[in-house]
């Protein structure tokens, strides 16, 4: 009996071996660094670069618009490759999660994290398991999206006028006792949204990043309000995008013997936190998966005559990224229609860059529509829609994942009323 | 109860869960825990369980620990849905046996 489910099991997913995985993803990474060089030159990247590791970084800072595309793509791409190597030296699988956190990294390096800001964060987390005298593994992934509060670090090194060794002190210790502050937290308040918002960092981020702006407030200080988007890109970054996501497609279709199967499968999933897809369907259709959600995020875009910047295309690559760790078209859409439908009706112009980031990112609560349905999906992407464009002020903009903070509040909120009218939950 | 203890826990509880959710009211459970490592262990009567539900309890815990995971515990056990591919990334080793009236489902997690 047992010897029978392990082979059917054996027989319908193809095992692809973790340095291939590894390599797969890291191409990729290193594609986003040299798409760089079509758009400057390296002097020009390298004077980018400059000024983005100096920049403040708080939401919304473009870094298509302060530095340059080059800069911004090399940004994303070498950030991308850096958390791989983290991620092979601590020995973790290269799996949903992981590739969920890569590209979350790469696309929030469009606009908000770079060398200088995560590396005290990321050395925090890692302080956090010496002390508890634990592997590091098991914190890899709060240290790759604790990476969320990078501008609360650049801020304080460069936004507050202090005398640049007093703001690197600071800064930096900041960032340090948020690394050692985020595990315990993250794991608290992964119970909150019952994971159900899948930006679980993004709102334990959001809450540290609010409690770290209210002390700013209470010694008078205060971030500025930044709205720093690039635009008239839309032509080039579709083509460029467009090969990107076909060819994920294609390569998934190659590994997963040149077929779709699975694929159906792994959209019968709700998504909800923990949903590995390269564990439970195979790496293959997870990469035809993380394909397709690109292709519909840039269709999205063009849709609602948005514009493709630093920002969009960041969500772009988070909900691709996490095409690997839960999210799937069937899930995804309805959050999306929901963000659409309150733009229709709401203040908030349908193209304007928060209003695309709120349907690209909004995503974290596909789980929602993927255990309880479309309509109840529509309603909670019509709810985050609200509530995303009034939580910013909390953190001041130092929680690049402020859909995430979002998320945890409409999921916690929605869930538990959307089980009490439920009888029972399936056995998946 | 160290941390540990209560990550074995909140596995039972996910597993008594999934014996529920598959119709088994009559359940016996086993937990050992000691400095090397914690097993947790269920036993439940069944004449007749479709072999679906059993490819997927063993498709779910079929894979090896991932340490990766590990920041997720809070969730197995702990609400209405079912984290059975968490505890699948909680444990090192599981074991799934079904006779036709009996069902055993054994998992060692290594500290």
């Amino acid at each position: 009996m047992i010897e029978n489910v392990e082979k059917r099991w054996a027989i319908h997913h193809k095992v692809i071996s973790e340095d291939t995985k590894y390599k797969v993803i890291a191409l990729y990474a290193l594609a986003v660094l040299l798409a760089g060089f079509l758009f400057n030159t390296p002097l020009e990247i390298l004077k980018g670069m400059g000024k983005i590791l100096t920049s403040s970084s708080i939401l919304l800072t473009d870094y298509m618009k302060i530095a340059n595309i080059g800069s911004a793509f090399f940004n994303s791409g070498l950030m991308m490759l850096i958390a791989i190597g983290v991620a092979r030296k601590s020995k973790a699988h290269m799996n949903g999660y992981i590739i969920a956190a890569v590209f979350t990294i790469g696309g929030f390096a469009m606009f908000g994290k770079n060398l200088y800001n995560v590396v005290s964060i990321t050395t925090g987390v890692y302080l956090f398991s010496r002390i508890q005298r634990e592997k590091f593994g098991k914190f890899i992934l709060i240290a790759l999206f604790g990476t969320a509060l990078g501008p609360l670090v650049s801020q304080i090194t460069f936004g507050f006028g202090l005398p640049l060794w007093m703001g690197i002190l600071i800064g930096n210790a900041a960032g340090l006792a948020t690394g050692i502050l985020l595990p315990p937290l993250a794991t608290s308040f992964v119970k909150f949204h019952q994971g159900f918002n899948l930006y679980n960092i993004g709102f334990t981020a959001g809450i540290v990043g609010t409690f770290f702006m209210a002390i700013f407030r209470s010694f008078g200080l205060e971030t500025p309000s930044v709205y720093e988007v690039s635009q008239g890109n839309n032509q080039t970054f579709a083509i460029l995008l467009g090969v990107f996501f076909a060819s994920m497609i294609l390569v998934g279709y190659i590994m997963n013997d040149k077929s779709f199967k699975h694929l159906r499968k792994l959209m019968r999933q709700p998504g909800r936190l923990v949903s590995d897809f390269v564990t439970t369907e195979g790496f293959g259709v997870t990469m035809i998966n993380m394909g397709l959600l690109g292709v519909f995020g840039v269709i999205y875009v063009f849709v609602v005559k948005g514009q493709l910047n630093g920002p969009t295309i960041g969500g772009i690559f988070t909900m691709m990224g996490f095409g690997a760790f839960g999210k799937h078209l069937k899930n995804a859409l309805p959050i999306m229609l929901g963000v659409f439908l309150a733009t229709q009706l709401k203040l908030w112009d349908v193209n304007s860059t928060g209003a695309i980031l709120a349907a690209l990112f909004g995503t974290t609560l596909a789980p929602i529509a993927g255990q309880f349905g479309w309509k109840a999906g529509i309603l909670a992407g019509f709810l985050h829609m609200s509530i995303v464009m009034n939580v910013g002020y909390l953190h001041g903009g130092l929680n690049l994942y402020n859909n995430g903070l979002s998320g945890g509040i409409v999921a916690a909120t929605l869930v538990p009323i959307l089980d009490a009218f439920r009888e029972e939950d399936s056995f998946e | 109860m160290s941390k540990e203890q209560a990550k074995v826990v909140y596995i039972m509880s996910e597993l008594v869960r999934v014996f529920f959710k598959m119709g088994i009211t009559d359940i016996r459970v086993d937990v050992t825990n000691n400095a090397l490592e914690s097993t947790v262990e269920l036993t439940g009567d069944v004449k007749l369980i479709p072999i679906s539900k059993i490819v997927h309890l063993k498709e779910a815990i079929h894979g090896a620990r991932q340490l990766e995971l590990e920041e997720y515990w809070k969730l197995a056990g702990g609400n209405l849905h079912s984290e059975l591919d968490l505890v699948g990334a909680l444990v090192d080793e599981a074991e799934v046996e079904h006779d036709g009236d009996t069902l055993r489902v054994k998992v060692t997690r290594k500290v």
